[in-house]
């Protein structure tokens, strides 16, 4: 057998490996999300059973400092705050008040830590961003709901997932103003509605 | 002569033949799964998936704060566990390299320069390549729009420094390499105008080395 009958010979093993790391990467790839052991949502909820969430709901994450980080990349000038929601058990209802002054943002975020909404305070109405998250059947029966004409006072979204988590940071303009960031996040509120 | 000539295939042959096709099937298998799981890590570890912008040493994902977010971004951020700002919100840059492409080192100074593209806010701190902040005995972590100390035409400067400097000062800590973050809170920058020029963007130049 010369090299070049091995060579022929091996060809198609070498395009079934290669076939089979395609299909690997892409399935990895896929699933890289429903697994992975360490995503924003696995952190939070970790977070949730060793911290307090206060009496507005919110999950009032620590002031990002070096080794007081619960996820990666977050900015140390916010404060943030974090409602984890489970849509089997209601409609969550996000509350955050604004002062017109300091950014205010509110993100709505796939267990995978994607993000499906956001809204800076930009989008406030009379001083609140408000949203209500549901899945497809939910928005739909509050829809139903409204009054014919009457604009929702609320930003309504579908939620991709069942379960997920709101994100509400502000941001600090000085470091004299981390106290007052904190207050703004502290004041916001999240609400499990069930119908 | 002939005897060895017409006895060592077989012999080779009887040898290999009943393994070799499981052998190689093995070996295909083994190849197959070690490519499949290296091309994900790799692409991975690349960034945050397509629609990159990079503007000099500067890198953004802007499909990572909003709904067209792709698969390799989707599973990037799983992996990472980090909650991206939403699109509507901000824009994140991280910047691993100075100005001239040399990775960003803790023992060497910088000085961070330039115009920041539009948006009503935005802060420049410095981070470890997992996103971690860097201890340091300022325990100042960045630096935000509002606060940093500019000249009368509203220029400024931040110096990356182990050791305490006049004026805009962030210090790496111990860290012995970091990557400088740039983040834009309600930015006009959109899909439209993502040609951005690194001449007219924030500059990151070596001073010195210890």
């Amino acid at each position: 057998m010369t090299l070049k009958d091995r060579l022929y010979d091996s060809l198609p093993w070498a395009a079934a490996a290669v076939l089979l790391a395609l299909t690997v990467h892409l399935v990895s790839v896929l699933l890289m999300p429903v697994v992975a052991p360490r995503d924003a949502f696995g952190r939070l909820r970790q977070a949730e059973a060793d911290l307090e969430v206060n009496k507005n709901g919110v999950l009032l994450l620590p002031q990002v400092a070096p080794g007081e980080q619960l996820l990666p990349f977050e900015d140390p000038a916010t404060a943030e705050g974090v409602c984890l929601f489970d849509l089997s058990k209601g409609i969550l209802r996000v509350r955050a008040p604004v002062n017109g002054d300091d950014f205010v943002g509110v993100s709505l975020h796939e267990p995978s830590g994607a993000v499906f909404h956001a809204l800076s305070d930009r989008a406030a109405i009379k001083g609140v961003v408000e949203i209500v998250v549901g899945d497809a059947r939910q928005i739909e029966e509050l829809e139903a709901e409204d009054e014919e004409g009457a604009a929702a006072p609320e930003v309504r979204v579908v939620s991709p997932s069942t379960k997920g988590f709101a994100l509400i940071r502000a941001l600090a303009q000085r470091s004299s103003d981390a106290d007052a960031a904190k207050g703004l996040v502290a004041a916001a509120s999240c609400k499990m509605e069930t119908e | 002569m002939s005897a060895i000539f017409w006895r060592t295939p077989r012999k080779v042959a009887l040898l290999r033949d009943p393994f070799d096709k499981y052998f190689r099937a093995a070996a295909a298998m083994t190849i197959g799964l070690a490519l499949g799981f290296l091309m994900t890590s790799a692409s991975l570890r690349a960034g945050y998936g397509f629609g990159e912008i990079s503007v000099g040493p500067w890198k953004a994902w802007p499909n990572l704060g909003g709904d067209e977010i792709d698969p390799y971004a989707r599973a990037s951020v799983a992996r990472r566990g980090i909650a991206p700002l939403g699109r509507s919100e901000g824009l994140v840059f991280v910047a691993q390299s100075d100005s001239f492409g040399a990775p960003l080192e803790g023992r060497c100074d910088y000085r961070i320069f330039g115009t920041p593209p539009a948006a009503r806010f935005w802060t420049i701190g410095l981070a470890s390549a997992s996103g971690a902040p860097l201890g340091n005995a300022a325990e100042r972590y960045g630096f935000a729009s509002s606060e940093v100390v500019r000249r009368e035409n509203g220029d400024f400067e931040i110096t990356v420094a182990r050791e305490a400097r006049p004026w805009n000062w962030l210090s790496p800590g111990d860290a012995r390499s970091f990557v400088v973050t740039l983040r834009l809170y309600d930015s006009a920058l959109d899909a439209a105008a993502m040609r951005l020029d690194p001449a007219h963007f924030l500059q990151i130049v070596k001073l010195s080395c210890a």
